[in-house]
Order: C-alpha cells, then sequence, then structure tokens
C-alpha cells in the first residue's frame, strides 16, 4: 500500500488523522461547544415534547416516549455501521486511533439499544397492554443487541491487544453484512406469524407540530453520540499511550494544577 | 404552541400514563449519565496512574 | 490444481474417525436434549406437533454449536495450524475442506437423524421431507458461519462460549427460513420459497465465508 503513504498534503491530512495526540488536542477543544451544543438539542426536544407537543389520539400521552425511543433506536443501529466501518478503516490502513473509536463505539452502541429495547417496552404497555412483544422491530433490536455483546465479549476477551483489534473489526464487518439478512429474515418472520390487531403507529403519518420536536431530539442524540465517542476515546488513548511523553507531561501538568 | 397541562400535577400524572413516560425519561438520562461520566472517570484515572508512576520512578531515583 | 480442499477434507475425516466418540456427541446430544422437551413441556401429541419443527431446529443449532470450535483448535493447540498458514495452497480451499468435514460428521448425522426425531415429537407426516430438506442445507450454513466464528476465537483460551455467543445472532436467520419451510410445509403452503432462500444462503456462505475465517486466521492465530 504505498501508494497510500505518500507526501501529497491531502495524505498528510489524512495520516494526521491518524494520530492519538491530534485527536486528543483537537477534541479537546471540540467538546466544550459539543457538549453544549448536544444539551441544548436534547433539553430543548425534550422540554418540547413532553410538554408541548399534542397527544396522540390514539395513545394518549404515552406515546411522547417516542421522543427517546426512535432516536435513540437510529443511533443503536447508525452507531454499529460507525463501529464497522472504524474497524474497516484499521483494518485497512493500520490506524490505532481508528480501532480505537471502534473500541469506544461498542459499549455506547450497546448501552443505546439496550435503552431502545427499555423504552420500547416501557412504550409497549399502555400501548399494547404488554412489555415486551416479539414483533419484527423488537426482535430485530434484540439481535442487534447480542450482535453489540458480541463485539463487546471478543474485545474483552483479548484482553486489548493487537490481535483482538483485528478480530472485533471482522467480527463487526461481519455483524454489518449481516444486519440486513437478519432484519429482512425477521421481518420475513413476523409476516408469517402476525396477530391481527397489532399494527404499530409509524412516524410518516405524524403531524408536522409532533414531528419537529422528535427532528430536534434525533439532532440532539447524533451531538450526544459524538461528544460519547469523543470522550470514550479519548480515555482508550490515555490508556494506551501512557507510556508517550506527551501524556506524561499531560499527568505532570494535571497534578500540579 | 400552547403548554399541553393545566398543573405541575396533570404533567406528573400525564392522564395515568405518568409512571411510563417518566421511568422512560429518568432511565435514559441515567444511561446517558453514565456514558458520560464513566468515560470521564476512566481518563482521571489514567491520568493518577501516569502520575503515580512518575512519582515512584522518581522518588527510586533518588534513592539509588 | 492442488487446492488442499481434499487433502484437507480427507484429513479431517480421518481425525474424526480416530476420535469416534467425541465425533458422535453432537449427535448423541441432539437426541438426548430432545427427549428433555416432552419431559419439560408436555407429552401431548398434538402440542408437540405445533412446536416440533421449531425443537428440532433449535436442538440441531445447539447440537453443532457444541462442536464448532474443534474445527480450528485441535490444529491450533498442536501447531498444525500455523503448518496450514504458511502452506502454499489458497488458505479458503483447507478452510473449505476441513468446514465440509465437519459437516459430514456432525449436520449430515444430524439431518439423518431428524426423522427419527420428527417420530419421537409427533412431527405431522407433511414435514419429514422439508426438515430433512431444510436441515441439509442449513446444517451447512450453520458449519461455514460458525467457522468464521472459530477462526475469530481461536487463539483464546475459553472460546467455545464465546464463539457460540458470537455466532448466535448470525445464525438467526438461517433458524427462522429452515423452521419456516417445514412449518410451511405443515400448514399446507408451498414450501419451496424457504428453501430456495435457504440454498441461496448457503450458496453465499460457501462463496464468502471461507474467505472471512481465512483472513480471521491470518490476522489473529499469530497473537
Amino acid at each position: 500500500m504505498n501508494w497510500l503513504s505518500n507526501r501529497s498534503p491531502s495524505w498528510q491530512w489524512f495520516h494526521r488523522l491518524g494520530s492519538p495526540r491530534w485527536f486528543y488536542q483537537t477534541t479537546g477543544r471540540w467538546l466544550p461547544w459539543l457538549s453544549l451544543l448536544a444539551f441544548m438539542l436534547l433539553s430543548t426536544g425534550l422540554l418540547w415534547g413532553l410538554g408541548f407537543a399534542p397527544q396522540d389520539a390514539k395513545q394518549g400521552n404515552s406515546f411522547r416516549i417516542i421522543y427517546l425511543h426512535v432516536p435513540v433506536s437510529f443511533l443503536a443501529l447508525a452507531g454499529y455501521y460507525i463501529m464497522a466501518i472504524a474497524g474497516a478503516v484499521g483494518l485497512i490502513w493500520k490506524m490505532k486511533l481508528s480501532y480505537m473509536l471502534m473500541k469506544s463505539a461498542a459499549p455506547i452502541g450497546a448501552a443505546l439499544t439496550f435503552l431502545a429495547l427499555f423504552t420500547g417496552a416501557i412504550w409497549g404497555k399502555p400501548t399494547w397492554g404488554t412489555y415486551w412483544v416479539w414483533d419484527a422491530r423488537v426482535t430485530s433490536m434484540l439481535i442487534l443487541l447480542f450482535l453489540y455483546l458480541g463485539v463487546l465479549a471478543l474485545q474483552y476477551a483479548f484482553h486489548s491487544n493487537d490481535a483482538g483489534n483485528k478480530a472485533s473489526a471482522i467480527l463487526a464487518l461481519v455483524g454489518t453484512v449481516n444486519i440486513p439478512i437478519i432484519y429482512k429474515s425477521v421481518d420475513w418472520w413476523y409476516t408469517l406469524h402476525q396477530p391481527a390487531t397489532i399494527k404499530f403507529t409509524s412516524a410518516p403519518s405524524m403531524h408536522p407540530d409532533m414531528f419537529q420536536p422528535l427532528l430536534v431530539m434525533i439532532l440532539g442524540f447524533y451531538c450526544f453520540y459524538t461528544v460519547a465517542l469523543f470522550l470514550f476515546t479519548r480515555a482508550e488513548i490515555l490508556c494506551r499511550e501512557r507510556k508517550s511523553v506527551w501524556v506524561k507531561e499531560l499527568a505532570m501538568a494535571r497534578e500540579q494544577s | 404552541m400552547t403548554f399541553q397541562f393545566e398543573s405541575l400535577q396533570q404533567l406528573l400524572t400525564m392522564d395515568g400514563h405518568g409512571f411510563y413516560v417518566w421511568t422512560a425519561v429518568l432511565v435514559s438520562m441515567a444511561v446517558m449519565l453514565w456514558l458520560i461520566v464513566s468515560p470521564l472517570l476512566d481518563s482521571r484515572r489514567a491520568l493518577k496512574d501516569v502520575a503515580r508512576d512518575i512519582a515512584r520512578a522518581a522518588n527510586s531515583k533518588e534513592e539509588t | 490444481m492442488a487446492s488442499g480442499f481434499s487433502a484437507y477434507l480427507r484429513r479431517d475425516l480421518l481425525l474424526a474417525y480416530r476420535r469416534r466418540g467425541e465425533a458422535a456427541s453432537p449427535l448423541i446430544f441432539f437426541i438426548m436434549v430432545s427427549t428433555l422437551i416432552p419431559l419439560g413441556i408436555t407429552p401431548e401429541s398434538a402440542r408437540l406437533a405445533e412446536i416440533a419443527p421449531g425443537i428440532i431446529w433449535v436442538m440441531a443449532l445447539l447440537a453443532t454449536l457444541l462442536s464448532i470450535d474443534g474445527i480450528f483448535a485441535n490444529d491450533y493447540q498442536d501447531g498444525s495450524l500455523e503448518q496450514l498458514l504458511i502452506s502454499p495452497h489458497l488458505l479458503a480451499m483447507p478452510i473449505l475442506g476441513k468446514t465440509a468435514a465437519h459437516w459430514m460428521v456432525t449436520g449430515l448425522p444430524l439431518t439423518l437423524a431428524s426423522p427419527l426425531l420428527g417420530m419421537m415429537l409427533s412431527l405431522p407426516a407433511q414435514g419429514y421431507v422439508p426438515i430433512v430438506a431444510s436441515l441439509a442445507l442449513g446444517t451447512g450454513c450453520l458449519s461455514l458461519i460458525g467457522s468464521v466464528g472459530a477462526a475469530l476465537t481461536v487463539s483464546l483460551r475459553k472460546g467455545g462460549l464465546l464463539l457460540s455467543l458470537l455466532v448466535m445472532p448470525l445464525y438467526m436467520p438461517v433458524i427462522i427460513f429452515g423452521s419456516a419451510t417445514v412449518q410451511s410445509a405443515i400448514d399446507g403452503f408451498a414450501w419451496s420459497g424457504p428453501l430456495a432462500i435457504l440454498g441461496a444462503m448457503l450458496a453465499a456462505s460457501i462463496a464468502l465465508c471461507p474467505l472471512a475465517a481465512a483472513g480471521a486466521l491470518r490476522l489473529t492465530s499469530v497473537n
């Protein structure tokens, strides 16, 4: 892969991107703003959705859970792809930082998937009368959680070394290929067994007054995800690079302050 | 855009759905808080460990 | 072209034959655990008939999971895996040979034993041909997908359980379509559709899984 490491400016930028120190310092500058943005978007969206959006005709006030459930579900799925792409970049360009991003994306994605399942279950009780129902969406989300847990388990089993990074990356990629297959299979499976009564009210039929706060929440959650990803990656960088000079200087500076 | 509830009491009970909505909100906040606090604590511990190792190395150098 | 496929197929079959007892345990597990179902749930014929297709499929899946780490683990321990990695063959072909051997030792006996289990679990008459057909194709998929997981965990000490966790989500589409094949037949619908999808999954697995497993072996077994 020699053509990748030539000294042209565009590739220099790409390779600088791979420096953990650069990442740590740059994200250190961005984080305050990103956190503020995330906080403002999330609090605005939540207040709007919980307090100001009109009730749903059929579901009443419990539909407000949508303002948590939908964004979290988006991020849970998007997060898996982010993890897989980071893994692929790490495998192809052998970039340490990319592996660190991949490792950080795993617990965040797993937590968000759990949250998606939890909020979905809580929503299900007043809406459909039961906390758990084996419909296509819930089942697919559960399988996504299992995929995340698998990647996490593999990461821990390898005790944080080079082979572990590669194994996790391969597993994430295999999972990525399988996600459409799994989702389609579960969809099809559900149409075989679908009880006649349950029809999930989906977003397209939403009134704009209900939809706008949802959009704010989705944006807010994307910002939140980025903040969390940066924070986890920074912690990973400090741990992995602890023998390097800049980390030592950072630690000493912190001790003195 | 109007506030949908007559009073704080109504906001909490949400016509009977209050338990579900607020549980979802609280659990979500708890998880999100953990996702922020946990890496911050890890970072702090990593830096502390590095500083302690440096101090230890400096001490043992003094002794020799 | 000496691709290594038949050499490793023969080798693994011979090794399995020498460890006949160990090689037979998935099959015995399959039959024994299926006895737990009537004991744990109900011996009533009508209710068993409702759940028989799914039960047989789940048991086949579990039995495969029991033996899947053996594809590479034994070779890793005695050093022959390293020999495999430095051999001149395209790594995917020996892996395909080993996986085929695994299927012949595990999946094929399960497939052939399934009518016996169908009888024990009151599988309706229309279900027998579909269960054999779906297991024949499906267990092939299970072996292939499992080989990727086995390659990823080969260098870990307690790799077996982790392997099961890793491949379980990937197995779910196979079981969905496998079980649906039998259920459709029992309900009187055409069952060639789900069976065709199983066939497509098998074809894709044959093409892709050895490559993924080869990549995984190269990257992870040199710790």
